[in-house]
C-alpha cells in the first residue's frame, strides 16, 4: 500500500484512514454499528475511522436502559399492563435502531454475550428490572480498564442472581456446608482468563509434552468462591427495622426493589474469614470479616492474569469482525488490552482500525468475516431503510420487538436470552462436516443455524416485510414496520431497485446470480398504470412496495447478507 | 432379514381400504406404498438421548434408604441431622436439601453380581410414573456413571500421573466429554458413530440422527451429519402458499437464493449447503410426517402443543400447569419414529437427542429440582405410552431412552443448592431393557471430616462421585444393542479396551 502511495501521482487516499467509496464505508459500519445508514456511510467518509471512532465513544446513551424501562413500565402500568423481558429487549431495539450511539451500544451488546446473564433464569424473567440495571452497567464500564468493569459486574444484582452467590453463605464444616462456587467457577472460565494457559497471540501454551496447561483446578475455585460469599442484595432506609439476616436472604420481611439498580451490599457476618487461596494468590485468614479487600484482591488477580488480555481481546474480534482472525491480529489487539489495563473501548478502536479489519479488500480472503447473528441481520435491514413505529406518550423512540426465541418459528435469538451462561454461541463452535470444519475454522454463529433455523429465518422475514414485528392483543397493537415510500421511484425499474437494496444491505457488490434474480423477480411483479386521476395511487404505491420487499428479501436471505465479509 | 408375510400385507391392505375408502385412487397408492415399507421395517430400533443439561443431582435423584446409607446421607445433607452428630448448632435460615424420607418413592433391585448388598434404594418423590414404568420391567437404574478413560480408584485418582478425563466440572466440557468423549471442540460424539455404522441400513441417510433444538454432538457421526428440527412444526422455507408476497417466482428464488454462496466465502457456501439439505429434508418430511394432533402423540383438535393436554405437566412447587417442553420435544421424536418407514425417511435405525435444561442447581435446589424431575417423569411418562400403541404397533420394544447429564453434583450444600460433580445415576427406559433392576455398584455411603473428605470408596471430597461406570460402557452397550459390530463399537467407545471385556456390556439390555 505504501508503494502505491508512493508511486501514485495523485494522492491516494490510504484505506486505513477513512473509506475510499461506499463498499468499504459499509464494512466498517457493519463491524461498528447495528448497520450502515445512508448518513453514517456519509458521515465516516467525510471524516475518517479514526474520528468517527472517538466521536462514538464520547456519545453516551440517548437514553439508559433504566430510564427507558422505568418510562415504559410507568407508560404501560398507567393502561393495566406490567411490564417484563420485553421492555429490556425494546430497550435494545430500540438503541440498536434510532440511537446515535452505536459503538458503545454494539460493545455493550459484545460484553452481554461474554459476561452474560439471561432472562431464560426465572427469577431474573420475573425481574426484569435486574437486566436493564446490568446493561447500563456494562455500558458504564467501557471506557474504565477490565478490572473496573469486571468489579461492576461483580457486584451487580442481576450478576449475583443469575450465577447464585446472592446470599452465598461462608463456609462451615460443622454442619458440611460449603460456598456456593457456581460465580467463583464461571467468572474464570468465561469472563476472564478461560481454561488453558495462553500466549499473547491467542494460542495455547504448551507444556513439555506438548499439552495445554490449565489455568486452575477445582481447589482455585473453591478458594476462590469464599471471596464471593456475604454478598447480597442492598436495602433503603425503609426496611433499616428488618433484621440483617432477612435481607441477606431476600425474605419478605426486607425486599427493596431499588435493590435491583444497586451494587451488591456487603453483609460481613456471612463472609468466610478462612484463609482464601486462588490461581497463586494467598488471602490469609481474618480476624474481622475484610470484604471489598477480599474481592479487589480477586478481581485484580483475574483482569490482570496474562491470560484476560488474549482471551477477550479474541472475543471482542469475534464479536466485531471476524471469527477466525489471525494470531498477529490477536496479539496487536492483545498488546492494547495490556496497556490500556483492558479499557475495552481502547480495544474496540485497535481492533476497528487494525489492518485486518480495514485493509483486506471484501472477498480477498475467503476465509474472514463472521456469520451474522440473528438479531444483527434484523438491526441491519431495519437501519437500512426508513421504519416507522408505533407512536408512544411523551415522544420516547420505540421498537417493540419481541422474544425471537424459538428456532423453528422465530429467530432462534433473543438479546439477553442466552439459554445458559455459556451464550447462544460458543466462541470455539466449529460446526461439522462443513468446509469450515475442514479447514479448521470456528464459526461460533452458527451454533444457531440448523437445518429448520435457516428456514424459519426466511419466514421471520417475510413476516417483518408483510406486516413489520411487534406485539399485539386485543387492546393493543405496538409494532415497527418498514418504510418503503422513499423507494418507490425506483421500483419501477428492476436493475435500479436492485442496485440500491444492493448498496444499501451488501455495500454496493453483490454476486450476478444475485443481482439477475433480483432484476428478474421484480420484473415479473406488475405494477398497474397509474390513472390520470390517480384513483388507483393505494393499488400502484402498494405493488411498487411489494417490488421493494422483494428486492429486500431476496438479499437478506442470500448467504451474501448473512456472512458479514 | 424380516420379510412381511402375505396375511400381513392382506391386513395392512384391507384396513387402508377401508381408510382410505373415499379418496381418490392416487391418494389411497400412496398410502399403500407407506403401508408396505412400514411392514418391511419390522427390525427398526431406535435410540433416545434425553440430556439433563446443568448436571442432575443424582444424590436426590435415586436415594439410598438403608440405615448406614441413609445416615450419611442426612448427616450430610440435613444440617440438623450434621449438628446433631458433630454437637454444633444450627444456623437460622438453613435448608436441608436431604428429602423427607416418607416422601421417598421405594423401588427394588435384586444385588446383581452381588454389588449391592444391605442396599435400599429410593425415587424422588416426583418420580411416581418412573417408578411405575421400574416396577413393570420397562425402567433401569445404571450406578454412578461418568467419563472415564480406564477403571479409576480412589486412589488412582489421587495419583497425578493417572489418567483422567480433561476438564472435569466444566459444563460444557463435561457436555461434550459426555457425549464425544474430549473437552469441547469438533469431534464425532457416540450416538453419530454408532449411525456411522448403522447407517448403510437406511435407505434414506438424512434423518439417521436427529436432535430437537440446539445442535449437540452426541448426534454428529464422523459421516453421519445430524439433523435439527423444531419440537412442533417442520418449517417450510418461503411458506406452504408456494408464493412470497403474491409471487410464485420470488417464492422459488428465494429458496434458490439462500442456497447460493454467491462468494467465494467458506462460510457463505456452508451456509448455501446447509440451506440445501434443509429444503431436501424439508420436502421429505412435508410428505413423511404425521400431524402433530393425533393419537397416541397427541390429541385431535389440539389447535397447538400449548393446548394439548398430553403435553401439559404441573408444576409440583406452584400447583401450575403449564407446557412440558420435553414431552413436547419428545412428540415430534414420536412422530418421527412413526414416519420412519415412510420411503421418504428410509430410516431402520436411528438415534434422536432431546434436551432439558436447568438442572444447575446450585440454589434453590429442593424447589428447582422438584419441577425438572416432575417434568421429566411426565415427558417419559407420556413418550412410553405413545410408544406404546404406535400405529405401527407397539414400539417400546424397538426404542431405548436414557438419561444423560454432563455431571452429577456434589453432596455436600452449599446452602440451598448443590455445586458440580462427576459420576450420577441414569435411567434406562424401554420393553428391551431388563427393568426393575439396578445395574453396577451404587456408592458407599460412609461418614465424612470437617475438611470435607469422605471415607468412601466412592465419594470424593465434598462428596463428588467418582464414576464405576465409564460411559464408554453405557455407549458399548447401547451401540451393541443396535446392532453395531465389535470392531466398530471400539470406535464408538473408543476407551473400551481399557475394561474388563466381561464388563463392557453392562447387561441391561435384552
Amino acid at each position: 500500500l505504501s508503494l502505491l502511495l508512493s508511486l501514485s501521482a495523485c494522492p491516494v487516499l490510504d484505506a486505513g484512514i477513512a473509506p475510499r467509496g461506499r463498499v468499504e464505508a459499509w464494512r466498517f459500519l457493519t463491524q461498528a454499528t447495528f448497520g450502515p445508514t445512508e448518513a453514517d456511510v456519509q458521515h465516516v467518509t467525510d471524516i475518517g475511522y479514526e474520528a468517527w471512532i472517538n466521536e462514538q465513544l464520547q456519545l453516551g446513551p440517548a437514553i439508559t436502559y433504566k430510564a427507558y424501562f422505568d418510562a415504559r413500565s410507568l407508560a404501560m402500568a398507567a393502561n393495566g399492563r406490567q411490564s417484563n423481558p420485553e421492555q429490556v429487549i425494546e430497550a435494545f431495539y430500540t438503541r440498536a435502531l434510532t440511537d446515535p450511539s452505536q459503538l458503545r451500544h454494539r460493545l455493550s451488546l459484545a460484553l452481554s454475550e461474554i459476561m452474560v446473564v439471561s432472562f431464560a433464569d426465572e427469577f431474573i424473567g420475573a425481574h426484569a428490572a435486574l437486566v436493564a440495571s446490568y446493561l447500563d452497567t456494562l455500558d458504564a464500564g467501557l471506557n474504565e480498564t477490565y478490572e473496573s468493569l469486571l468489579m461492576r459486574v461483580a457486584t451487580s444484582p442481576a450478576m449475583a442472581q443469575y450465577l447464585s452467590f446472592r446470599g452465598n453463605i461462608k463456609e462451615d464444616p460443622s454442619i458440611g456446608r460449603t460456598p456456593d462456587e457456581n460465580f467463583a467457577r464461571e467468572v474464570m472460565q468465561l469472563f476472564t482468563i478461560g481454561l488453558y494457559e495462553l500466549n499473547l497471540d491467542g494460542t495455547p501454551k504448551l507444556d513439555a509434552q506438548g499439552k495445554p496447561i490449565e489455568t486452575y483446578t477445582a481447589d482455585d475455585v473453591r478458594g476462590l468462591a469464599k471471596v464471593f460469599t456475604g454478598w447480597s442484595f442492598d436495602f433503603g432506609p425503609s426496611f433499616a427495622a428488618a433484621g440483617e439476616g432477612d435481607c441477606f436472604f431476600w425474605l419478605t420481611t426486607c425486599r427493596d426493589l431499588a435493590a435491583y439498580t444497586q451494587p451488591l451490599r456487603a453483609y460481613p457476618v456471612y463472609h468466610s474469614v478462612s484463609e482464601k487461596s486462588f490461581l497463586g494468590v494467598t488471602v490469609p485468614a481474618q480476624g474481622t470479616p475484610d470484604m471489598r479487600g477480599d474481592l479487589t484482591v480477586a478481581i485484580r488477580r483475574l483482569a490482570n492474569h496474562p491470560n484476560t488480555a488474549p482471551f477477550i481481546s479474541r472475543q471482542l474480534i469475534q464479536r466485531l469482525v471476524t471469527s477466525n482472525p489471525s494470531t498477529d491480529y490477536v496479539r496487536r489487539v492483545a498488546t492494547v488490552f495490556q496497556s490500556t489495563g483492558g479499557n475495552v473501548a481502547a480495544v474496540a478502536k485497535a481492533i476497528l482500525m487494525d489492518d485486518e479489519a480495514r485493509l483486506l479488500p471484501p472477498g480477498t480472503d475467503p476465509d474472514a468475516g463472521k456469520v451474522r447473528e440473528p438479531i444483527l441481520r434484523l438491526t441491519a435491514l431495519l437501519r437500512a431503510f426508513k421504519i416507522s413505529s408505533t407512536a408512544l406518550a411523551g415522544g420516547l423512540p420505540y421498537a417493540p420487538i419481541p422474544v425471537t426465541n424459538d428456532l423453528a418459528t422465530s429467530l432462534g435469538q433473543t438479546p439477553f436470552f442466552s439459554p445458559s451462561v455459556f451464550n447462544f454461541f460458543r466462541p470455539g463452535y466449529v460446526k461439522p462436516h462443513t468446509v469450515a470444519a475442514a479447514r479448521g475454522l470456528v464459526a461460533p454463529e452458527t451454533q444457531l443455524v440448523t437445518e429448520t433455523s435457516v428456514s424459519s429465518y426466511v419466514n421471520v422475514l417475510q413476516d417483518l416485510l408483510d406486516n413489520g414485528m411487534g406485539n399485539a392483543t386485543a387492546t393493543f397493537n405496538e409494532r415497527v414496520r418498514f418504510d418503503f415510500a422513499d423507494q418507490r421511484p425506483l421500483a419501477s425499474a428492476p436493475d435500479q431497485l436492485a442496485q440500491l437494496v444492493i448498496d444499501r444491505l451488501l455495500g454496493g457488490k453483490a454476486s450476478d446470480a444475485l443481482r439477475q434474480q433480483i432484476v428478474q423477480v421484480v420484473s415479473t411483479m406488475r405494477v398497474p398504470d397509474l390513472d390520470p386521476s390517480q384513483s388507483n395511487l393505494l393499488a400502484v404505491n402498494a405493488a411498487l412496495d411489494q417490488r421493494t420487499k422483494a428486492a429486500v428479501l431476496l438479499v437478506a436471505v442470500s448467504p451474501e447478507f448473512i456472512v458479514q465479509p | 432379514m424380516n420379510k412381511p408375510s402375505r396375511r400381513q400385507f392382506l391386513q395392512n391392505s384391507a384396513a387402508l381400504a377401508s381408510a382410505a375408502g373415499a379418496l381418490p385412487w392416487l391418494g389411497g397408492l400412496g398410502r399403500m406404498q407407506d403401508a408396505m415399507a412400514q411392514s418391511t421395517a419390522t427390525d427398526y430400533r431406535a435410540l433416545v438421548c434425553v440430556f439433563l443439561a446443568g448436571g442432575n443431582d443424582a444424590h436426590n435423584t435415586v436415594i439410598p434408604t438403608d440405615a448406614v446409607s441413609w445416615r450419611c446421607y442426612t448427616a450430610t445433607r440435613d444440617p440438623a441431622v450434621r449438628a446433631a452428630v458433630s454437637g454444633s448448632t444450627v444456623v437460622a435460615n438453613f435448608v436441608p436439601l436431604a428429602l423427607p424420607k416418607a416422601s421417598l418413592l421405594p423401588i427394588n433391585h435384586s444385588n446383581r453380581a452381588g454389588l449391592n448388598t444391605g442396599l435400599t434404594l429410593a425415587l424422588h418423590p416426583q418420580l411416581k410414573r418412573i417408578q411405575q414404568h421400574y416396577n413393570q420391567g420397562r425402567a433401569a437404574v445404571v450406578a454412578n456413571v461418568g467419563p472415564l478413560i480406564q477403571p479409576t480408584s480412589k486412589i488412582d485418582y489421587y495419583d497425578t500421573t493417572f489418567p483422567l478425563p480433561a476438564k472435569l466440572g466444566s459444563h460444557n466440557d463435561q457436555q461434550s466429554t459426555w457425549q464425544s468423549f474430549a473437552p469441547e471442540g469438533p469431534q464425532a460424539g457416540w450416538g453419530g458413530r454408532i449411525m456411522d455404522a448403522l447407517v448403510a441400513r437406511n435407505t434414506v441417510s438424512t434423518f439417521s440422527s436427529m436432535g430437537i433444538g440446539a445442535p449437540a454432538n452426541w448426534l454428529s457421526g464422523v459421516d453421519v451429519s445430524p439433523y435439527q428440527l423444531g419440537s412442533a412444526n417442520v418449517a417450510v422455507m418461503g411458506g406452504s402458499a408456494g408464493s412470497i408476497f403474491g409471487s410464485a417466482a420470488l417464492y422459488q428464488a428465494v429458496r434458490a437464493a439462500s442456497a447460493q454462496p454467491g462468494s467465494n466465502s467458506t462460510l457463505a457456501a456452508d451456509y448455501g449447503q446447509l440451506v440445501q439439505r434443509a429444503l431436501a429434508g424439508e420436502a421429505a418430511l412435508k410428505q413423511a410426517l404425521p400431524v402433530a394432533s393425533r393419537t397416541p402423540w397427541g390429541t385431535a383438535g389440539a389447535a397447538s402443543q400449548a393446548v394439548d393436554p398430553l403435553l401439559r405437566y404441573t408444576n409440583p412447587v406452584t400447583g401450575v400447569s403449564a407446557l412440558n417442553p420435553l414431552a413436547a420435544q419428545l412428540q415430534m421424536v414420536a412422530r418421527m419414529i412413526s414416519a420412519h418407514a415412510n420411503p421418504a425417511v428410509g430410516a431402520q435405525r436411528q438415534v434422536f437427542m432431546v434436551t432439558l435444561g436447568g438442572f444447575d442447581t446450585h440454589s434453590d435446589q429442593l424447589n428447582q429440582h422438584a419441577d425438572l424431575l416432575a417434568k421429566l417423569d411426565h415427558a417419559i411418562d407420556y413418550f412410553l405410552t405413545a410408544l406404546g400403541s404406535m400405529p405401527e404397533g407397539d414400539m417400546r420394544s424397538k426404542v431405548t431412552t436414557f438419561t444423560a447429564s454432563e455431571f452429577g453434583r456434589a453432596l455436600v450444600s452449599n446452602g440451598d443448592g448443590t455445586d458440580h460433580g462427576w459420576g450420577g445415576h441414569h435411567f434406562v427406559f424401554g420393553g428391551a431393557v431388563k427393568g426393575g433392576d439396578l445395574y453396577g455398584h451404587y456408592p458407599q455411603f460412609r461418614a465424612f471430616d470437617n475438611e470435607g473428605n469422605f471415607f468412601s470408596d466412592n465419594l470424593l471430597n465434598y462428596g463428588v462421585l467418582l464414576p464405576e461406570i465409564s460411559v464408554d460402557q453405557m455407549a458399548y452397550t447401547f451401540g451393541r444393542w443396535m446392532g453395531a459390530s465389535e470392531a466398530d463399537l471400539l470406535g464408538i467407545a473408543p476407551h473400551i479396551q481399557n475394561f474388563d471385556p466381561g464388563l463392557r456390556d453392562l447387561g441391561f439390555m435384552a
